[in-house]
C-alpha cells in the first residue's frame, strides 16, 4: 500500500492555473501552533492557485511559541506573541490584571502558552499594536483601497483546548477597530474541538482542554448579544479590553458571521492537518466548487433563518473521491519503466 | 623605460572580433543537432564562446581606443594628460577583467544547467543512446593558457617627442591594450571550455552507471518493474482518512494502461519536467561524484510525468469515460456518491446531537464531468435522500473527484455532542477537586476565585464578559440539570459567584435544586 506524503498531497500540480477560484479577498489567520500548521498547508497549496488568486489571498500567522515561525514560508508575516522579560514590565498595569491579578502569577515562556487562556490574554494586550499594524497592513495588500475594493472575508483558525486561543477576544477587538474603518468584512471562525485521543495525556490533559474550549466558546456566545437568565450581564454584543500600554478598545459587535467547529475524522494530528486545511481550502475558494455552492447556500440559508437564539455556529463535514495524485505518479512510474524497459 | 617592441603573430582583438560570430546563445552549440564533432563544428563551438567574450568587452575596446585617440600626435601633451592616459587605461583593463569573469561565471553555470537538462532529457526520451555530449571532447585541443603580456605605461617624456615619434608609440600602445584584451577572451574561453570538458567527463561516467543501473531495475525482477506490475502498489491512501481513492489494484492498473496508451510527452513537457526536478533537486547534480540518488532522481522524474499526464486526462468528459469499465458504470457511480452522503451524515452525527435549534443544513456536492444526463439523473437521485443538495456540478477542468459536503449551520451550542463533557469539565475543574481541601463554602469560593484567572480571557470585573459569560454558563448548568446527568449532583457544592443568587440546596431526595 502507497501512502501518499505531504509534499504529494499539497501537490496539485495539475491545477489548472486559468481557474479564478478565490473571488472576495480573504485573509487567512493561524492562532497557535496546530493552526499555523493548517494555514501553512493550505498557504502551500495556494502556491499552485493563479496569480489572480493569490492577489486575493493573504496568510497571517500568530503565536505564543516563538519556534512556529521556524515551521512557516520566511516570507509570511507572523506575529509571536510573546512578552519581554518580567524585570521590564510594571506590575498592576490594566492590560495585565486584566487577565492575571498580579504579574508573579504569570508564567509565559517562549514555548507557548502553556494551556493557559490568560498568558495569551497578557501576550496579545502587549503586541496589540503589532497585530493591528499587520491587519492594516494585510488588508491593504489584498484590499487595495485605490482599487475599490472594500470588502473582505477573513478566516481565523484555532485550536479550542489550547491556551493560545486565549488571545482571540485581543484579535475580534482588533478585528472591531479595523471594520470601523472604511473596510466591511465578514469573519469566519473555525475552531478546532479538543478529541481524547489526541491528547497528550487523555486522563488530564483532555479534561482540562475541554474546560478552555467550553471557556471561549461561552466567551464567543456572550459576545453574539444573546440574552439568558435574567440578562443581568448578557445581551450585549459589545466588550471592553486595556491593550498596551494603557489604551482601552471598544470591540463593538457583531464580531463574528459563522463559527464553524471541527473535528477530525480519526485521532491523529496529520490528520487533523490535511482533513481542517481541505475543508478551509474549498472555503476560501468561493468562486469554485463546492465552495461557491456552500457559500451561495449559506447566505440563502441565513437570509432565511428567522431564529432569536445566539446561534451562529456549525460545522463542514466533506469527503472526496478520486484519482489521488498518487496514482498518477504511479502511472509516469509505468510510463519510465516502459521506457526504460523497451528502449534498455 | 618601457617596451614598444611588437612581437610577430600576436592576437588582436580587433582583427577577431571582425570574423567571429556575435551568438544570441553561446552556448546552443551543445544541443545543437549538428552531429560529428569534427574540426568543422568544434571550430563553430569554440568561436561561439570566444565571439560572447568579444561582444561583452567591445565597449571597453571602444573606450581604451577613445582614450589614445586623445593624445593626438600634432597635439600639445601635458604632463597631466600623459598621468590620466596611463589611469584610464588601467582602469578600463580592470573592468574589461572584471566582465570577463562575470561572463565566464555565466557560461559555467548555463553549461552545467543545461547538460543536467539534457541528462535527464536523455535518460526519458532516448536511454539507449550513448550520451550526445561526447562529440565535444574534441574542444581540448583548443584550450589554451597564455601569460597575459604586459601594457606598457609611457611617461610624459616618453609621450612628448616628435610627432612621427609619438604617433609610432601611440600606435603601438594601442597593439598592447588590443593584444591583452585578446589573450583575456582566449583564457577565459580556455577556462570555459576546460570546464566544459570536466562536465562531459562527469557527464559520461555518470551516464553508464545510471543507465545500467535503470535496465536492472525496469526488467523482470527489478524494483521498478515489481513497482508497477505488482497491484498491491497500486492502492493508495491519503492522510485525511475522508479522501478515497476511486480505483485500486487491478482496476487502477488496467486504467493506468488506457491513460498511456494515448500519451505522448512534448518537447515543451519534457522541458518543463526536466526544469521542475531540477528545481526541486536545488542544486544537487543529476550525474557527478555528488550526484542525487537513483531512487530519489526516478521519484522526482516520476512526480513530474504524473502531472503531465494528469493534464492530458482532464477532460470532462474524458474522466469519466475513462473510469467507466462498464455499462452499470453510472449507477455505480450514484450508489458511490450515496456512501459518501452517508459518511458525511456519520461525521455531522458525531459532532451534533439532534437539537431543538439546528437551523439548515448546508449541502453540496460536486463532481467532475458528469454532464450526460442519465448520468447526471442517477447521481441527483443518489444524493438526494431526505436533505436538500446543491445540483451537482461539474469542476472547472481538471479535478479528478467527486466531493460531497454536509454542513450545519445556526446550531446552538448544547447539541454539541461533547457538550455535556465539556460543562462537566469545567465543573469538575472548578469545584471537584476543592471540596476536600476546604471546609467552608467561603474558604471553597476563595479558591475557586484566587485560580478563576488560569481560565478566563478577560477577569475585568467593570468592562470584561466574565459576568456575562458566568450567567450563560449559569444557564448551561440549569439546562443540564433539566436533562439529568451527572453534573447536577456536583450543583449541590457551590455556585461561581455567590451574587449570583442563593446558593444550591440538596434536598432530602438528593437531587440538587437550583436558585430561582
Amino acid at each position: 500500500m502507497v501512502t501518499l506524503s505531504n509534499d504529494a498531497g499539497m501537490l496539485r500540480l495539475n491545477a489548472n492555473k486559468n481557474v479564478q477560484r478565490v473571488v472576495s479577498p480573504s485573509m487567512v489567520m493561524g492562532l497557535g501552533s496546530t493552526s499555523c500548521q493548517i494555514v501553512r498547508k493550505l498557504e502551500a497549496t495556494s502556491e499552485n492557485w493563479s496569480f489572480e488568486d493569490r492577489k486575493n489571498l493573504a496568510f497571517l500567522y500568530m503565536d505564543t511559541r516563538e519556534a512556529t515561525r521556524g515551521e512557516i514560508s520566511r516570507a509570511a508575516r507572523f506575529i509571536p506573541l510573546v512578552l519581554p522579560h518580567f524585570s521590564n514590565l510594571r506590575d498592576m498595569r490594566p492590560w495585565i490584571t486584566e487577565c492575571v491579578p498580579e504579574l508573579k502569577y504569570l508564567s509565559l515562556s517562549r514555548e507557548g502558552a502553556l494551556g493557559t487562556l490568560a498568558n495569551a490574554g497578557v501576550a496579545g494586550r502587549f503586541n496589540y499594536s503589532d497585530i493591528r499594524g499587520h491587519l492594516d497592513s494585510t488588508i491593504e495588500q489584498i484590499c487595495p483601497y485605490y482599487e475599490g475594493i472594500t470588502y473582505l472575508r477573513i478566516h481565523i483558525v484555532a485550536f479550542l483546548g489550547g491556551g493560545t486561543v486565549g488571545a482571540l477576544p485581543v484579535l475580534l477587538a482588533a478585528l472591531s477597530e479595523v471594520r470601523g474603518t472604511a473596510y466591511n468584512f465578514s469573519v469566519v471562525l473555525h475552531l478546532l474541538l479538543p478529541q481524547r485521543g489526541m491528547s497528550r495525556d487523555p486522563e488530564t490533559t483532555y479534561p482540562l482542554q475541554l474546560r478552555n474550549a467550553y471557556a471561549i466558546l461561552q466567551f464567543l456566545r456572550s459576545i453574539t448579544g444573546v440574552q439568558v437568565g435574567r440578562s443581568e450581564h448578557t445581551g450585549g454584543d459589545s466588550f471592553t479590553i486595556t491593550v498596551y500600554p494603557d489604551k482601552r478598545i471598544e470591540a463593538i459587535g457583531p464580531h463574528f458571521d459563522v463559527c464553524l467547529l471541527h473535528r477530525s475524522p480519526k485521532d491523529s494530528l496529520p490528520v487533523q492537518r490535511n482533513h481542517v486545511a481541505r475543508v478551509l481550502e474549498d472555503l476560501v475558494a468561493d468562486a469554485w466548487g463546492t465552495g461557491q455552492d456552500w457559500w451561495a447556500r449559506f447566505h440563502e440559508t441565513m437570509r432565511e433563518a428567522n431564529n432569536q437564539e445566539d446561534a451562529r455556529f456549525g460545522s463542514i463535514s466533506s469527503r472526496e473521491i478520486g484519482l489521488l495524485d498518487g496514482f498518477f505518479t504511479q502511472t509516469a512510474k509505468q510510463y519510465l519503466q516502459n521506457q526504460w524497459r523497451s528502449r534498455l | 623605460m618601457a617596451r614598444f617592441k611588437i612581437r610577430r603573430n600576436r592576437p588582436s582583438f580587433k582583427e577577431m572580433s571582425k570574423v567571429l560570430p556575435a551568438p544570441v546563445d553561446p552556448l546552443s552549440f551543445i544541443h545543437s543537432g549538428r552531429q560529428g564533432g569534427g574540426s568543422g563544428a568544434a571550430r563553430e563551438a569554440y568561436n561561439q564562446v570566444l565571439g560572447s567574450f568579444h561582444e561583452i568587452l567591445a565597449d571597453v575596446e571602444r573606450a581604451l581606443s577613445s582614450i589614445i585617440e586623445r593624445l593626438r600626435p600634432d597635439g600639445n601633451i601635458s604632463d597631466r594628460m600623459a598621468v590620466e592616459a596611463n589611469s584610464d587605461v588601467r582602469t578600463e583593463l580592470a573592468r574589461a577583467s572584471t566582465l570577463a569573469d562575470v561572463k565566464r561565471n555565466e557560461l559555467i553555470s548555463g553549461i552545467s544547467y543545461r547538460l543536467q537538462a539534457m541528462f535527464l532529457q536523455s535518460l526519458i526520451l532516448s536511454p539507449e543512446q550513448d550520451p550526445p555530449v561526447r562529440r565535444w571532447a574534441t574542444l581540448a585541443d583548443r584550450v589554451v593558457q597564455r601569460d597575459m603580456p604586459v601594457v606598457s605605461e609611457p611617461s610624459h617624456a616618453e609621450l612628448d617627442v616628435n610627432p612621427k615619434e609619438r604617433r609610432k608609440r601611440i600606435t603601438n600602445w594601442q597593439l598592447e591594450t588590443d593584444e591583452w584584451l585578446e589573450t583575456l577572451c582566449l583564457n577565459r574561453t580556455g577556462e570555459v571550455i576546460a570546464h566544459l570538458l570536466e562536465e562531459i567527463g562527469d557527464y559520461s561516467a555518470s551516464w553508464t552507471d545510471t543507465v545500467n543501473q535503470l535496465r536492472r531495475e525496469s526488467v523482470g525482477g527489478g524494483r521498478l518493474f515489481r513497482e508497477v506490475t505488482d497491484p498491491e502498489f497500486w492502492t493508495f491512501d491519503n492522510e485525511d482518512p475522508t479522501v478515497k481513492n476511486l480505483v485500486s489494484g487491478v482496476q487502477a492498473q488496467e486504467i493506468a494502461t488506457r491513460i498511456l496508451n494515448r500519451f505522448q510527452l512534448s518537447n515543451m513537457e519534457l522541458m518543463e519536467i526536466c526544469q521542475w526536478v531540477h528545481q526541486t533537486l536545488g542544486g544537487k547534480p543529476v550525474y557527478g561524484s555528488d550526484r542525487v540518488d537513483i531512487l530519489e532522481l526516478e521519484n522526482l522524474l516520476a512526480e513530474a510525468t504524473a502531472v503531465k499526464i494528469k493534464d492530458t486526462v482532464a477532460i470532462d468528459d474524458g474522466f469519466i469515460s475513462l473510469i467507466s469499465t462498464n455499462t452499470r458504470s453510472g449507477e455505480e457511480l450514484g450508489e458511490l456518491l450515496v456512501e459518501m452522503r452517508m459518511g458525511a451524515a456519520a461525521m455531522e452525527e458525531k459532532m451534533w446531537r439532534v437539537g431543538e435549534y439546528r437551523l439548515g443544513h448546508v449541502d453540496s456536492a460536486a463532481g467532475v464531468g458528469i454532464t450526460a444526463s442519465s448520468l447526471y439523473d442517477s447521481v441527483l437521485r443518489g444524493l438526494g435522500g431526505g436533505r436538500r443538495f446543491a445540483a451537482v456540478e461539474g469542476h472547472p477542468n481538471n479535478n479528478h473527484r467527486f466531493e460531497v459536503q454536509m454542513s450545519t449551520v445556526g446550531a446552538s451550542l448544547s447539541d454539541l455532542a461533547i457538550f455535556r463533557d465539556m460543562v462537566n469539565a469545567w465543573y469538575s475543574w472548578h469545584f471537584e477537586e476543592r471540596r476536600g481541601e476546604n471546609g467552608s463554602r467561603k474558604a471553597r469560593m476563595d479558591a475557586i476565585r484566587k485560580e478563576s484567572w488560569k481560565l478566563y480571557p478577560d477577569i475585568g470585573q467593570n468592562s470584561g464578559v466574565r459576568p456575562a459569560v458566568i450567567e450563560l454558563i449559569d444557564d448551561d448548568l440549569r439546562q443540564v440539570w433539566n436533562t439529568s446527568g451527572d453534573v447536577a449532583l456536583r450543583l449541590a457544592y457551590g455556585h461561581l459567584d455567590e451574587s449570583e443568587g442563593e446558593p444550591v440546596h440538596v434536598p432530602e431526595n438528593g437531587r440538587a435544586r437550583l436558585p430561582s
